[in-house]
């Protein structure tokens, strides 16, 4: 799957550390592919060449929020004029703590940002440490999303 | 107008469950300012006497567990009033002083929130406003130096303008702040605004802004 050449790699090397995928305890298999989206372009949208790779990017990383489902029930009870807590707010902490993800998710996610050479000064988290913020240039993205097979498209839009 | 973007990603298997999205990817959405169904209904010659909320009417919706009352106008007609109803609110006073206190309104896309237009809507809705105003705060606004033919002078840089044009008035810009403001009365409004293109950093080969639009905003709060 993962289809990229010697030299793609070796052009990070004055970017970034190599990807090394040894020293880890999670087994390597673990570590392969598979597609995580895959979509159809909308209609309008034609692919135009492949992005430049020095063109960066801003990518939004959402963690899971596995008490989701505890923070709605909260709103739904809050906000009910006939409910008795009708108006009870959270605080903003409560509410972080309720779309906190599981230390699972923060430790791999941000394993594999090392791999990448993406330490934790090179981040920006939301409060709730739900949302990882990276900036990457188009070479690296390609590397980290697998999408050199489909590489990152600039597309046009319908209307302009 | 050009964006990167991709059909499909991959991550590794042991990430598939401890991430939900990585964005912008595969979204190809352009954000742009949507305009509320408030502004569709037709001019009706019924409207004005529905509009106002008549006391004594023997048609008003009650709901028996709340005791909330309901001028059935508001089925036709949303007005502040009719929200203010519906929401329980009517003749609420806020605990916390108007020192401490304010509701936030976000403007984006050169949507400016004009003082005159908003005076206009409490005229009609919620008159013992009329005369009060909002705060407005540039979002990352600066004084940046231009050098012209002539001579250096300061421009405002990159932060979100304040045209008092009426002409100019946003229509979204409107209905935000006038619902915000007006169903919030007297607590004070702050209108805060990006400037309508978005930050953007040209390279060799994209020199043109296909940028992503609402960056701006959450950066400046990061930094806050």
């Amino acid at each position: 799957m993962f289809t990229t050449t010697l030299g793609a790699i070796l052009s990070l090397a004055s970017f970034l550390p190599l990807f090394i995928v040894s020293g880890s305890a999670i087994g390597t298999s673990e570590w392969n592919f598979t597609v995580k989206e895959s979509i159809h372009p909308p209609p309008g949208w034609v692919k135009y060449s492949s992005a430049s790779p020095d063109h960066v990017l801003s990518f939004r990383i959402a963690l899971p929020q596995p008490q989701f489902h505890v923070l709605e029930q909260h709103l739904m009870e809050i906000s009910d004029p006939d409910h008795e807590r009708y108006g009870e707010y959270l605080s903003k902490d409560q509410v972080d703590d309720l779309v906190r993800p599981y230390d699972e998710s923060l430790d791999l996610v941000t394993e594999w940002l090392e791999k990448w050479g993406i330490y934790e000064e090179d981040v920006s988290r939301s409060a709730a440490k739900d949302w990882v913020t990276v900036v990457v240039p188009v070479r690296l993205a390609e590397l980290m999303l697998n999408t050199v097979r489909d590489a990152l498209l600039i597309t046009r839009a319908p209307f302009y | 107008m050009f964006i990167v973007r991709t059909t499909e990603y991959s991550l590794p298997n042991l990430l598939h469950s401890h991430v939900d999205l990585i964005q912008p990817t595969t979204s190809f959405g352009r954000w742009k300012a949507m305009r509320s169904a408030f502004l569709d209904w037709k001019p009706d010659s019924d409207i004005d006497h529905k509009v106002s909320l008549a006391s004594g009417t023997p048609e008003l919706y009650r709901n028996p567990v709340s005791g909330v009352t309901v001028d059935p106008s508001c089925n036709e007609t949303v007005t502040i009033k009719c929200l203010q109803q519906l929401y329980n609110a009517v003749g609420y006073v806020p605990k916390i002083s108007e020192k401490e206190n304010r509701i936030g309104v976000t403007g984006f896309l050169e949507q400016y929130a004009n003082i005159e237009d908003l005076n206009a809507f409490y005229a009609d809705q919620v008159p013992q406003a009329v005369g009060s105003s909002f705060e407005f705060i540039s979002v990352n606004g600066e004084w940046e130096p231009k050098l012209t033919t002539r001579s250096w002078f300061l421009i405002f840089g990159s932060g979100g303008q304040n045209s008092q044009n009426l002409s100019e008035s946003g229509i979204e810009a409107a209905i935000d702040t006038q619902l915000a403001y007006g169903l919030s009365y007297p607590i004070p409004g702050v209108y805060w605004s990006t400037r309508g293109t978005p930050p953007f950093i040209p390279d060799a080969k994209y020199p043109e802004n296909g940028n992503e639009v609402r960056e701006t905003m959450p950066r400046a709060g990061v930094h806050d």
